[in-house]
């Protein structure tokens, strides 16, 4: 079964290969380079409403950490489903962004579509019953590192199983709150207006959920600064 | 390190590093593509069997409606009435031609009239 694990692994990155590159040329692309972040972002994001596919790709590669990471977060940090939440939210930026306005933040406006994107995902897993749990994933991949690096690799995979068992015992919407907050250093404000709830929902909500996650990260043993 | 020293867990790394080992390395933009000029048409599609759909039940009703209009199934409770005073009150009969109705005849007779009318109101338990 191991076995299994380490092909799924390798054709996994194999998949991979040679992707991510620049479809489109980048010529025509504004220069934003002396620009702030957001500026730049949101000039892309002008280009890319107007078919550039340049700046589109430009754009998403700014940005491809935060969406793959917030849609691996909501889906439990299952491969299969983060990659297909992660897609599919490239599909849907790439559609939604002529109708982007410039008055309402673009990151919000990202997040938004992977959250909805990453929804679909989870609901049509469950509707064809996809095994969403990644934890004996895990744990054979901690087995194989263990030989392959020593304790220290087998105490952190230890470690990122726990998490990960902690946090998929979180609903999704729950689970990628707190990757916004801890991970993407998030301001409760931004958190609030992507969720559409006030501040103060978000607040006592993220310290319920640390105290959750604490609590079972305790039971299995551990703590967590 | 020792599981039974309570190690302590960086939350904010140990999270990043399980987000970024379960999602994918490089975003598919020509899948991305592929897959966005795609959907319109299947968007089409489903718009266009639809509407067939909605056709087809509108022309059904209509047809339905027309039939009906021609060849009506619902015949008249009472096929005749005649005021013609016979000597008696209440006269049944059975039609022929193996139909199994009953032909019930007043005449004016008010209170005849009235046991009939109680007759026919009443709920089928009280008969």
């Amino acid at each position: 079964m191991s076995i299994g694990v380490q092909v799924r692994f390798m054709s996994r990155r194999k998949e991979t290969e040679g992707k991510g590159e620049f479809l489109h040329g980048q010529e025509n692309i504004p220069d934003t380079q002396t620009l702030p972040d957001d500026e730049q972002d949101a000039r892309l994001a002008e280009a890319a409403a107007h078919g550039d596919k340049g700046a589109f790709e430009r754009l998403a590669w700014r940005w491809w950490d935060r969406i793959r990471g917030y849609c691996s977060a909501f889906v439990s940090f299952d491969p299969d489903l983060a990659e297909e939440a992660a897609q599919e939210s490239l599909i849907r930026l790439y559609k939604a962004l002529p109708g982007w306005k410039r008055k309402s933040p673009l990151g919000g406006y990202i997040y938004g579509i992977c959250r909805t994107a990453s929804n679909d995902v989870l609901r049509k897993a469950a509707r064809h019953g996809v095994r969403t749990s990644q934890i004996e994933d895990f744990q054979l991949a901690a087995i194989e590192s263990h030989h392959a690096a020593g304790e220290d690799a087998l105490y952190r995979e230890h470690a990122k199983q726990a998490v990960t068992r902690a946090m998929s015992e979180l609903p999704p919407d729950d689970r990628a709150m707190i990757y916004l907050h801890l991970v993407e250093d998030k301001p409760l404000s931004e958190i609030a207006a992507l969720y559409k709830v006030p501040v103060g929902t978000v607040k006592s909500r993220l310290f319920r959920l640390k105290e959750k996650l604490g609590q079972r990260l305790k039971e299995m043993g551990y703590e967590y600064r | 390190m020792s599981i039974a020293r309570k190690p302590s867990i960086d939350l904010r790394d140990t999270l990043k590093e399980a987000a970024m080992q379960a999602a994918p390395a490089f975003p598919d933009f020509e899948a991305v593509y592929a897959r966005a000029e795609a959907r319109p048409r299947a968007l089409r599609r489903v718009v266009f069997a639809a509407s067939l759909g909605l056709a087809a039940a509108a022309a059904s009703f209509w047809v339905g409606i027309s039939w009906q209009t021609i060849f009506p199934s619902e015949k008249p409770l009472i096929d005749g009435w005649s005021m013609a005073g016979g000597s008696s009150a209440v006269q049944i009969t059975l039609e022929g031609n193996g139909q199994q109705s009953v032909v019930l005849a007043s005449s004016k007779s008010t209170a005849v009239s009235a046991f009939v009318q109680g007759l026919w109101e009443s709920p089928t338990s009280d008969l």
